[in-house]
């Protein structure tokens, strides 16, 4: 088992992915899930913010850059992520639990009469 | 500290998903990719109206069956064309999850071996896929 840095990714059954960065500091969390929703070429459905990725984005506000704001660039064109930071940008547990991003992408089969 | 992403998977690497299908039980040599794409056939011989760039044909699909197609989209997504008669059979549901799981696995293990990364991979009694991916600074 990694000690260090690592992604965990669990891909389900059905195809959908759970992407963990597992014991990263800083915004850096998110350009390593980023990588990887960016070969998904997942669709975010839901964004639920980190700690880090709060302070990614309160320094995107200040400074119009940002590693938040860099991830989602990487996101395919067809990606709609919602965002629910912390308003309060309190480090709650409840906001701990919220620190996760949800994406999606719709797969069409398109099937044809025998 | 951990933070994770959920999503689903979206075809656009047909490198990837030819590997998928090899993982899925198709030998490489079923598999036809195309620059550009060509008609597929029912089990009759008749030439359907879809169109696709990876194609794989009806005799390598099962008895009865249909050619089975992924046709590149202009987003550079690809569309799968599947017939009802092989959705019920060797495409059911179940396998075309599996093609799409197989599909995520190997855009990931792509992606990270690009970054000179570490990848392990294992399959849960839960039929889900945990792939690990270390080397990062």
């Amino acid at each position: 088992m990694l000690r260090g840095k690592h992604v965990k990714i669990i891909i389900a059954a059905d195809g959908t992915c759970t992407v963990d960065a597992v014991n990263f500091t800083g915004p850096s969390c998110q350009t390593a899930t980023g990588e990887i929703t960016a070969a998904l070429g997942g669709q975010i459905d839901h964004e639920h913010l980190k700690p880090e990725a709060r302070g990614g984005e309160q320094s995107r506000r200040v400074s119009g850059g940002g590693l938040a704001c860099s991830f989602l660039r990487h996101l395919p064109p067809q990606t709609k992520p919602m965002l629910h930071p912390n308003p309060a940008g309190v480090p709650t547990g409840a906001s701990r639990n919220r620190n996760k991003k949800l994406c999606s992408t719709s797969l069409h089969y398109m099937r044809t009469p025998p | 500290m951990s933070h994770y992403v959920e999503c689903q998977t979206e075809f656009h690497d047909p490198q990837a998903l030819v590997a998928a299908l090899t993982e899925c039980g198709f030998d490489e040599s079923q598999i036809e990719v195309h620059q550009e794409a060509v008609p597929l056939y029912g089990y009759r011989g008749d030439v359907r109206p879809q169109r696709a760039h990876i194609v794989i044909r009806r005799q390598h699909v099962g008895p009865a069956a249909n050619d089975v197609g992924w046709q590149r989209l202009l987003d550079g997504t690809y569309r799968a064309w599947i017939s009802e008669y092989d959705a019920r059979h060797r495409f059911a549901l179940h396998m075309q999850n599996r093609i799409k799981q197989e599909y995520a696995y190997q855009v990931i293990r792509r992606q990270a071996r690009t970054s000179g990364r570490t990848v392990t991979r294992e399959r849960l009694p839960s039929g889900e896929i945990e792939v690990t991916i270390g080397g990062y600074r």
